[in-house]
C-alpha cells in the first residue's frame, strides 16, 4: 500500500508540475497602445549601456508619439550573430545598432536593411567623416548611420618615457621613430638575460592595426571595384613591419595580444596600439599610478588608422514604423547627440559638425587624448563595407600569428593565396 | 533482445488439439506484440514527438541547406549539389580541424577517465569528510566554463599569470602557455582534464554503488585480495557505465567549442582550431550557413561511425549482466 | 607473537597505508579542483588596483565588496535569477521524468524499430548545436515562442544524455526481477515506479545533478531565444558582463562568475547527501 502511495505522490508530483508549467508558460498578453513602439537593439554595455539607457529616455520624452524599448544585445560578435539569426527568422527589430567589422553587405543583400540614402539630405551626407561613413556603405548605398567611431590609437606611458630619456611630448611620429623608441623602452632591468619591459604591445583586434599599417603605406585591402587587392608592395611592406617589431627590432613581444591591456596597465609595456573606446577603462584600471598619453599611430608614406565601431541601421517594416524609426535614428545621430555621446563614452562623433558643437570643442579642450583622437580620424583609411571583410578577418588574423611566431614565413606568397582564396570564395 | 521468450506461452495451455492452439498462441502472440509496440511508442511519445518537432525537423533542414551556397538571409540560394561536400573534404583546413580536434580527444579522454576512475574508487571508501571530498572533486564539473575559461585564461597568462609564477618559485623558465603553438592544445586539454573529470567520476560512482556487496563479500570469502577484486568484480561490472562514458566523451569532445570560442578563437596560428569552432565562424562570420552545415555533416557521420564502432566492440566485451 | 595476531597487524599496516595514500590522493585532487575556484572568489573580492600586482597576492589586502555590488547592478540580476530557476527546475524535472519514461521502454518493452528509434535519439547529440540554432529559431518564430518561457524551456525538456544513461544502469537490473513484478500483477508504470526508479536512484540523482548544472549553464540557446532582459538567463548576464569587462575589470567578472556559481555549488553540495542516502536506500546493498 505504501509503494501505492509514492506512485500517487510521483503522478500528483507531475500533475502539479505539468499545473505550473501551463501557468508559467501562459503567453504574456500584448499591451495595445497607441503610441508607436519601436524596438531597438543596442551593442553597448554597462556604462555606455547607461548612456545608452540616457538618450533613449530623452528621446521617448521629447517624443510623446513614439516609445523606443532599446536592448543590450551582446557585445560585437553577439549582436552579429543575433541579427543574422532574426533576418533568417523574419523576427528583426525596427532598429539596430550594427558593429562595422563584418556583415553589413550580407543584411543588406537580405532585403531586410532599410537603405538610408532617401532620408539622408545632400548637407547630412557631406557632414559625417567619409570613413567613418564609408564602412556602412554598400554598393553606393548607405545603411547605417555611425553613431559610435573609433579608431586605432598609440598609446604611451609618460612615465617611462622620462625613465628612459624620451620626451614624453614628442610622441613617435613615423614608423622609424616607433622603432628608436621602442628599442629605448626594451629592457632587461634585473639582468636575469630576460626583458622585463617591452616596447610595443598591441590589443588583440591585430587585424585593424594591419590595416592601418596597410593605409599609412599607401596601400588598401579592396581596390574601387571591391577586388582583394592586399598582396600589392605596400601591403606586403606593412606585413614586414609587423614581422620586424617582433624579430629584427624585438620591441614587441609576439602573441601577448589578449594580455596586451594588462601588461600596459602594469606598467610592463611603455607603448601599445588600442582603440579609442579603451581611454576610460584605462582611467579606472591605472588609477593615477602613472601618466599615460595618446597619439596618432606613426605613420610611413602618411598617416592612417582604421575605423571600429558601431551605425544605427533600421530594419523595414511597414511606412508607419521606418518613419518612426528614422525618427528616432536621425535624433540619435544629429550633431547634438553625437556629441553627447562621444563625450560620454569616449568614441568620436561622425559628424563634422560636432566638432565645433560649443560643449564639444570645450570637451576637446579639456582633454587632449581624445582631441587625438577626434585629430586623426579624417586620416582614417576609407573602406566601403566589403562582403569579403568576413572572409579576410581570419585568414588574415591567422596570418599575423604565423608572422609573430616565426621570422621566416614568405609573406608574399601567403598573402596572394589568401588573395587568390577570397577571390574565389567572392566568385561563389 | 529477441521476441524467443514469448515463446513461454505456447504449451502453457493443456488439453486443446495442437491446430487450435497453434491458432491461438498466434493470436495471444499477434495481440500481445501489438500491445507491447502500442505501449512501447506510448511511452517514448514524449520525447519522440518534442525530439521530432525541435531536433529531427531543424536539423534535416539542415541538411538540405547543405546543398546550398546561402547565408540563410539572402533571398537567393544557389544550388551547388555535393559542391559543399566536394569543398571541404578536399580543403586542407578541414582536415587541419579534425586533427586538432582528434589530437585533442586523444589528450583528454583517456586521462580524465582515469582519474575519474581512481576518484571514484577512492570516494567509495567510507572515510572522514566524504562529502566535502565529493563535493570538491565535482566542482569545476558545475562552474560555468564561461566564468572558468575567464580564471584558467588569467592564470595562463603568458607574462604575469600565476602557473608562471609557480614555475618560476619552482626555478623553471615561465611558458607562454596558450600562446604558444605547441603549448596551447596541451593547455586546452589541462582545463579539459580539470573540468570534466568530476563529470566521469559522478558517473563511475553511481556505477560502483550499484554494483551488489553480496559480489565482494563473496570475494572476500575466497580469499581475493583488493587488486583481485578490482579486476575480477569492479572492473567486469563497471563495463556498461566504461562504455556509456567512453561513448559520450566521444560525442562531446569532438564537439569542444565553448573554452575554444572564450580561451583561444582557435589559436595561435589555427593551434586550437577544432571542428565546431571552426563550422561556428564559417556559419557566422563568414555567413557560408550551406558549407558550416556540410561541415556538420561530415562531423556527424565521424561521430556516428565511431560510436558504432565503439557500441559493437563494447557489447562482444561488455557484460550487462542480464 | 602469535602468527595470525601479526598477520592482522600486518593487515592493519597495509590497509591504514593505504588509507593515507588515498587520504593524500584526496587532499592533492581536492587543490587541484579548488583551486581555480579559489582563485575566482579571490579575485573577485580584491580591489581594482591589486588585481595586476606581480608577484600576486594570494588573499586580499582588504575585502572590496563593491565589486558584487558593481557586478549586481550592472544587469537586472535578480530578474535573471528568477528565470534562470524557473527554467532550470521546469527542464531538470522533465529531464528525469521523460528520461525514466523512454530509457525503461528502450530496456524493457519490445516494440518495432526500438533500435533505430533509439540510435536517432542518439543521433540529436552528434549534430553540433550550432547547426541547431538557425532553423529552431525559425521555427518558434513561426510558433511565436521568441522571448517566452515556453520557448526557453519546450524545445529542451528531453535529454537523450538522461535517457542513454538510465537506460545502461536500467539493463543492470537483472530479468528476473521484472518477470517477479510482473506476476505480481503489477502494470508497466507500476514496474518502473516500484522497481527501476529505487534500483537506478544513484543514476537518477546523478542525472538530476547533470540537468542541474547543464541547464544552469546552458548558454547559446537562451542568448538566442531571448531579447529582451525580463526573459534572459544568469549565463547570458555573465557572457555580457564578460564581453563589456572582460580584458580589464577582472575583479567585475570574477564577482559576476561566483554569483553564478554560487548556487550550482551549493545545489550540489545538498544534492549529493540525497544522492548518497539513495545508494543506502535501495536495498542493493547486503
Amino acid at each position: 500500500m505504501k509503494k501505492k502511495t509514492g506512485m500517487r505522490v510521483f503522478c500528483a508530483g507531475l500533475a502539479a508540475m505539468l499545473g505550473l508549467a501551463v501557468f508559467v508558460l501562459v503567453p504574456a498578453s500584448a499591451s495595445a497602445a497607441e503610441k508607436q513602439e519601436l524596438v531597438v537593439w543596442h551593442s553597448k554595455a554597462t556604462d555606455r549601456g547607461k548612456v545608452w539607457a540616457k538618450l533613449v529616455e530623452d528621446f521617448n520624452n521629447s517624443h510623446p508619439d513614439i516609445k523606443v524599448t532599446a536592448t543590450y544585445q551582446g557585445g560585437y560578435e553577439t549582436t552579429i550573430q543575433k541579427v543574422t539569426t532574426a533576418i533568417a527568422a523574419n523576427a528583426t527589430p525596427d532598429v539596430a545598432e550594427l558593429p562595422q567589422s563584418y556583415g553589413i553587405p550580407q543584411f543588406a543583400e537580405s532585403g531586410r536593411l532599410l537603405p538610408l540614402d532617401g532620408f539622408l539630405t545632400k548637407e547630412d551626407k557631406a557632414d559625417f567623416y567619409e570613413p567613418a561613413i564609408a564602412r556602412y556603405t554598400y554598393k553606393g548605398k548607405i545603411y547605417a548611420i555611425p553613431n559610435a567611431v573609433s579608431t586605432s590609437l598609440l598609446y604611451y606611458n609618460v612615465d617611462m618615457f622620462k625613465e628612459v630619456g624620451l620626451d614624453p611630448n614628442k610622441p613617435p611620429q613615423t614608423w622609424d621613430e616607433l622603432v628608436a623608441a621602442g628599442k629605448k623602452l626594451t629592457r632587461d632591468i634585473n639582468g636575469d638575460g630576460k626583458i622585463d619591459k617591452w616596447g610595443l604591445v598591441s590589443h588583440t583586434t591585430v587585424n585593424y592595426f594591419l590595416y592601418a599599417f596597410i593605409a599609412e603605406n599607401g596601400g588598401e585591402l579592396f581596390d574601387s571595384q571591391g577586388n582583394p587587392v592586399f598582396n600589392s608592395k605596400e601591403c606586403v611592406e606593412a606585413f614586414q613591419y609587423w614581422s620586424d617589431l617582433v624579430h629584427k627590432h624585438k620591441i614587441m613581444p609576439p602573441l601577448t595580444h589578449t594580455a596586451a591591456n594588462k601588461l600596459f596597465i602594469a606598467g610592463t609595456a611603455g607603448m601599445m596600439y588600442q582603440s579609442t573606446g579603451f581611454m576610460e577603462t584605462l582611467d579606472r584600471s591605472v588609477g593615477g599610478r602613472f601618466q599615460y598619453k595618446v597619439a596618432f599611430m606613426p605613420k610611413k608614406k602618411g598617416y592612417g588608422t582604421d575605423i571600429g565601431g558601431t551605425g544605427i541601421g533600421i530594419f523595414k517594416s511597414n511606412p508607419k514604423r521606418e518613419a518612426a524609426a528614422w525618427t528616432f535614428v536621425k535624433w540619435m545621430t544629429d550633431t547634438e547627440r553625437s556629441a553627447f555621446w562621444s563625450e560620454k563614452t569616449g568614441y568620436i562623433a561622425a559628424r563634422k559638425s560636432s566638432h565645433k558643437f560649443p560643449s564639444h570643442v570645450k570637451f576637446l579642450e579639456a582633454n587632449p587624448n581624445n582631441r587625438v583622437a577626434a585629430e586623426q580620424l579624417p586620416y582614417a583609411a576609407v573602406q566601403y563595407a566589403a562582403k569579403a571583410d568576413g572572409i579576410i578577418y581570419k585568414p588574415i588574423g591567422d596570418l599575423s600569428e604565423k608572422i609573430e611566431s616565426s621570422a621566416t614565413v614568405d609573406i608574399k606568397k601567403e598573402l596572394d593565396q589568401i588573395v587568390a582564396e577570397t577571390k574565389a570564395k567572392m566568385k561563389q | 533482445m529477441n521476441n524467443a521468450d514469448l515463446g513461454k506461452f505456447s504449451g502453457s495451455v493443456a488439453g486443446l488439439d495442437s491446430a487450435a492452439i497453434d491458432a491461438l498462441n498466434r493470436r495471444l502472440m499477434r495481440r500481445k506484440i501489438l500491445q507491447e509496440a502500442v505501449t512501447g511508442y506510448l511511452f517514448i511519445l514524449p520525447a519522440l514527438f518534442i525530439l521530432v518537432a525541435f531536433w529531427f525537423i531543424p536539423t534535416f533542414y539542415a541538411f538540405v541547406v547543405s546543398f546550398f551556397r546561402w547565408d540563410f538571409m539572402n533571398p537567393v540560394k544557389t544550388f551547388v549539389g555535393l559542391g559543399n561536400y566536394r569543398e571541404l573534404l578536399t580543403s586542407l583546413e578541414f582536415w587541419k580541424v579534425m586533427w586538432n580536434t582528434v589530437y585533442y580527444m586523444i589528450g583528454a579522454i583517456p586521462l580524465a577517465m582515469f582519474f575519474a576512475l581512481v576518484l571514484a574508487l577512492c570516494l567509495n571508501e567510507k572515510l572522514k569528510l566524504l562529502a566535502w571530498f565529493r563535493t570538491a572533486a565535482f566542482a569545476p564539473v558545475v562552474a560555468s566554463i564561461v566564468a572558468m575559461a575567464a580564471v584558467w585564461m588569467w592564470m595562463y597568462d603568458p607574462i604575469n599569470g600565476l602557473l608562471n609564477y609557480f614555475l618560476q618559485l619552482c626555478g623553471m623558465k615561465p611558458l607562454k602557455w596558450l600562446t604558444d603553438t605547441q603549448l596551447a592544445m596541451p593547455a586546452l586539454i589541462l582545463v579539459d582534464i580539470w573540468k570534466h573529470t568530476g563529470y566521469d567520476m559522478i558517473i563511475y560512482l553511481a556505477g560502483i554503488q550499484s554494483i551488489p556487496d553480496s559480489y565482494y563479500e563473496a570475494a572476500k570469502i575466497d580469499g581475493a585480495n583488493a587488486w583481485q577484486r578490482f579486476w575480477k568484480i569492479t572492473w567486469p561490472l563497471l563495463g556498461p557505465t566504461t562504455l556509456f562514458i567512453l561513448i559520450i566523451s566521444v560525442i562531446q569532445r569532438f564537439q569542444v567549442f565553448s573554452m575554444v570560442h572564450t580561451m583561444t578563437k582557435g589559436g595561435p596560428v589555427q593551434a586550437t582550431d577544432v571542428i565546431v569552432y571552426y563550422l561556428y565562424e564559417k556559419a557566422f562570420v563568414n555567413f557560408e550557413m550551406g558549407y558550416a552545415f556540410a561541415v556538420a555533416y561530415v562531423l556527424f557521420l565521424i561521430i556516428f561511425a565511431v560510436t558504432v564502432i565503439q557500441w559493437k566492440v563494447g557489447a562482444k566485451k561488455v557484460h550487462y549482466g542480464r | 607473537m602469535d602468527l595470525r595476531e601479526e598477520q592482522a597487524r600486518d593487515y592493519r599496516i597495509r590497509k591504514g597505508a593505504l588509507r593515507a595514500l588515498v587520504y593524500a590522493f584526496l587532499i592533492l585532487a581536492a587543490v587541484i579542483s579548488l583551486f581555480p575556484l579559489y582563485w575566482m572568489l579571490l579575485t573577485s573580492l580584491k580591489p581594482a588596483e591589486e588585481i595586476f600586482v606581480f608577484p600576486p597576492t594570494f588573499w586580499p589586502s582588504r575585502f572590496a565588496w563593491e565589486n558584487y555590488i558593481a557586478a549586481w547592478n550592472s544587469s537586472p540580476f535578480g530578474r535573471y535569477y528568477l528565470n534562470s530557476i524557473i527554467v532550470t527546475f521546469f527542464t531538470t524535472g522533465a529531464h528525469v521524468a521523460f528520461a525514466c519514461l523512454t530509457a525503461y521502454a528502450f530496456v524493457c518493452i519490445r516494440f518495432p524499430g526500438r533500435e533505430v528509434v533509439f540510435m536517432a535519439f542518439l543521433g540529436t547529440m552528434m549534430i553540433p548545436h550550432v547547426v541547431n540554432l538557425i532553423p529552431s529559431f525559425v521555427l518558434l518564430k513561426k510558433l511565436n515562442w521568441i522571448n517566452t518561457y515556453r520557448g526557453l524551456i519546450v524545445p529542451h525538456v528531453i535529454s537523450v544524455f538522461g535517457i542513454f544513461l538510465l537506460r545502461q544502469f536500467f539493463m543492470g537490473v537483472p530479468k528476473d526481477y521484472e518477470d517477479a513484478a510482473k506476476i505480481d500483477g503489477c502494470g508497466r508504470l507500476g514496474i518502473l515506479w516500484r522497481m527501476y526508479v529505487p534500483l537506478a536512484k544513484p543514476a537518477i540523482s546523478a542525472l538530476t545533478i547533470f540537468s542541474f548544472y547543464h541547464v544552469w549553464n546552458d548558454f547559446f540557446w537562451p542568448l538566442i531565444i531571448t531579447s529582451t532582459d525580463d526573459m534572459r538567463t544568469l549565463q547570458i548576464g555573465l557572457r555580457y558582463y564578460i564581453d563589456a569587462e572582460g580584458g580589464s575589470g577582472w575583479e567585475l567578472v570574477m564577482a559576476a562568475g561566483t554569483m553564478v556559481v554560487a548556487p550550482v555549488l551549493l545545489a550540489f553540495f545538498l544534492l549529493q547527501r540525497q544522492f548518497v542516502r539513495g545508494i543506502t536506500m535501495t536495498g542493493l546493498k547486503g
